[in-house]
């Protein structure tokens, strides 16, 4: 699960790593609760994916009274698919310098590794600027040494005066902390930054006299997390609302996943997304739907949608899921494949999507592989409801390789246009 | 010979009593492997299936000591546990059937197999069957269809997929040594390339097919792996997930493994790095045996 960057620096603060002072701005209404010593602020919009920074999701303000216009105008703003549904207006740092570090798994050593540089921004994974340094092996796993490790590495030192380095080893720490004890996936800050020392900027306007000095610190002026979903089970602390990666999800994406969430018999559209093309899909395991997936569009066909179900969900899941599949405008096809079930039943799965079938007498044409337990007894319904339904069905079982009912299908879509 | 499985295969369930446990046990008693005891905590005395259960797998080894396998078919939350005390108690093999294990506890499993020398394969894996020979895990399901007896050895994060390309293969005259799935999780206990070292020394796999997944480094491993050890036999592989490409940015797949992270595993590069590895990729499921028939004839 991805989290937006206000809940992960609610996190880290949490861990004791520091971030600027924000308010999270959930509805409009909400902007004379915005105090008044966030400014100058920087108005940063809370999205899943995209590229922010380049599309125009972080403006500067200077004063308050600025703030309304610019709401106004990245509210409801769409990115990269995504609409603007919440912004955090933050206390604007001066910068001296900016670094980057993550704590990651990385499958070529099968553990979590530390990633740090003392170059920042956006483009930095692609620039070969990271030092990947592989965290001790897990079973034993000692922050302390670690961190007394850290100390070792060449690389540590090249990038890191040595006035900093027990400051970041701090921060590391606490991120390490929080990857393991969050189960996450990606604890990301880009950047990292150093706040300059001395009398902070004072903006205009203020009346505040401005009394002392600051020490610089390090701060994290953007999150990136993501957790593990086999593991949320274990935080329930967390208490995040679901939600689906970057873009907005469709009704016919939020429908199909309620099916599982209501009955955990095998799964089916756990897995679901739109796509914009014109050949439903009903594909049964993971390899499987790949395949099948492939296979369409390798013959230039275009899937209406991607999903899958597996391990053996009852009829009535299986039903559920068809419907929604078939209910979208503008079909000219379906694609129902999967590999040979080792024990996915394949008359109570296949029954399920016939129901729908005679509900909808699609005159479209139907290609079926399907193979594994009970599939004479499927086969043989199919062929009767067909007959008595006017179905345009293909039907196949092993004979039949998975892209060769792909290409089929594309075939017949091509013909009944 | 085969892989890891064979006639001497004495297998321990973990997790016996269970639904899944026991339809393992029977697919495997079904199959003619040895399945010598099973263990669930609280439920010792019982028997599953004619087999004794036990509370701990220390007090089945005691009883059965030439147990040397065990298949581990606990819910998510237990399975760190269950494996723990498996490569506690040194069994040199130990397959994690079940889904969904978080990420730190497979990565906890991988680390500790490795200090012990004791294989894991899973989390989230089918199974391996050698055909005719003997099968742990849940490959092949219930009625192991198309799985012949042959040289071809077949190693597969899909489990669907690892049945049906045996059927493939098998249609077109290939029997399998031995068919593996390693399943498609990011942290895979086994990946291709510690399947690939067992084959290599396996007389009688005389090639061997690799389906892979976009997401995770394990195909490119592969590939460096056969560049560099002079594997002699021949590898044609199948890539699922071209399509990926196509998708909007930040969608997930069913497979947590096929996620995509700082652009690394996609299709393209498994591809070219397979293929410059002198591995023979396939358009097609179907082409398989077909590339497969050219690489042995030629």
């Amino acid at each position: 699960m991805k989290l937006f960057e206000f809940e992960g620096k609610e996190i880290f603060r949490k861990f004791g790593i520091k971030t600027p002072d924000f308010f999270l701005l959930e509805s409009l209404d909400q902007v004379d609760k915005i105090p008044k010593n966030l400014f100058p602020a920087v108005l940063k919009a809370q999205l899943l994916s995209g590229n922010r920074a380049k599309r125009g999701g972080i403006i500067e303000v200077v004063e308050k009274k600025d703030i309304d216009k610019r709401l106004k105008s990245l509210w409801n703003k769409q990115i990269d698919g995504e609409k603007v549904k919440k912004i955090l207006i933050e206390k604007k740092v001066e910068i001296q310098k900016e670094y980057y570090f993550s704590v990651t798994y990385d499958t070529s050593i099968r553990s979590a590794v530390l990633l740090f540089s003392s170059k920042a921004g956006t483009g930095i994974e692609s620039e070969n600027e990271i030092n990947i340094h592989p965290l001790v092996r897990l079973d034993s796993f000692n922050v302390e040494r670690f961190l007394d490790g850290l100390s070792d590495v060449p690389l540590w030192g090249k990038n890191f005066p040595e006035e900093e380095r027990n400051d970041l080893r701090e921060i590391v720490r606490k991120m390490v902390d929080l990857f393991f004890g969050y189960d996450a996936r990606l604890v990301e800050i880009n950047p990292l930054v150093k706040t300059k020392d001395g009398p902070l900027r004072k903006s205009p306007k203020a009346n505040l006299a401005f009394s002392g000095r600051s020490e610089a610190s390090f701060i994290a002026l953007d999150s990136k997390i993501i957790l593990d979903d086999s593991a949320l089970y274990r935080h329930p602390d967390l208490n995040l609302p679901s939600r689906t990666d970057g873009k907005e999800p469709t009704k016919a994406e939020i429908e199909a996943k309620k099916i599982d969430q209501n009955d955990h018999r095998g799964v089916a559209g756990s897995t679901y997304f739109d796509l914009d093309g014109d050949i439903a899909i009903l594909a049964s395991g993971g390899g499987g739907s790949l395949v099948a997936l492939d296979g369409v569009l390798s013959a230039g066909g275009k899937p209406a949608n991607y999903t899958e179900y597996s391990g053996n969900p009852p009829k009535e899941k299986v039903k559920k899921l068809a419907s929604i599949v078939l209910s979208k405008k503008g079909l000219k096809g379906l694609l129902i494949a999967g590999a040979i079930a080792n024990f996915t039943d394949i008359k109570e799965t296949l029954s399920g999507v016939l129901e729908v079938l005679i509900e909808k007498k699609p005159s479209y044409p139907i290609v079926i592989r399907r193979a594994g337990p009970n599939d004479k007894a499927a086969h043989e319904i199919l062929k009767s409801a067909a007959k008595e339904h006017k179905l345009n069905i293909y039907l196949f079982g092993e004979e039949m390789p998975i892209d060769g009912a792909a290409r089929l299908i594309v075939k017949l879509v091509k013909e009944f246009k | 010979m085969a892989i890891l499985v064979d006639k001497n295969t004495k297998v321990l369930i973990q997790g016996i009593t269970g639904y899944a446990g026991e339809q393992v046990c029977e697919m495997l008693q079904n199959y003619d492997t040895q399945v010598i005891a099973g263990v669930r905590p609280g439920k010792g005395g019982e028997k599953v299936r004619g087999v004794s259960v036990y509370n701990t797998v220390t007090e089945a080894l005691k009883t059965h000591s030439e147990v040397n396998t065990s298949l581990i078919y606990v819910p998510p939350g237990f399975v760190l546990d269950a494996a723990l005390e498996a490569i506690e108690a040194k069994i040199p093999l130990i397959h994690i059937f079940t889904e969904k294990v978080p990420i730190l506890d497979s990565a906890k499993i991988y680390s500790k197999a490795k200090e012990v020398g004791v294989r894991v394969i899973g989390p989230a894996a089918i199974g391996v069957i050698s055909p005719g020979l003997g099968k742990i895990g849940s490959v092949g399901g219930l009625e192991n269809r198309g799985l012949t007896r042959g040289n071809i050895g077949v190693i597969s994060k899909s489990g669907g997929m690892s049945s049906e390309i045996a059927n493939t293969l098998s249609r077109a005259g290939l029997g399998q040594s031995t068919v593996v799935g390693i399943g498609g999780d990011i942290i895979a206990c086994s990946n291709y390339v510690d399947i690939l070292k067992l084959f290599k020394d396996d007389k009688e796999t005389k090639a061997v097919v690799l389906f892979g997944e976009v997401g995770g480094t394990y195909e490119e491993e592969a590939a460096e792996y056969l560049k560099s050890f002079g594997f002699d036999k021949p590898v044609v592989a199948y890539i699922g997930g071209k399509f990926v490409g196509f998708l909007p940015q930040g969608t997930a797949l069913g497979h947590a493994g096929a996620m995509i992270e700082q652009g690394r595993g996609t299709w393209e590069s498994k591809v070219n790095s397979l293929k410059s590895a002198k591995v023979k990729v396939a358009e097609t499921i179907e082409d398989l045996p077909k590339l497969l028939k050219e690489s042995l004839n030629g």
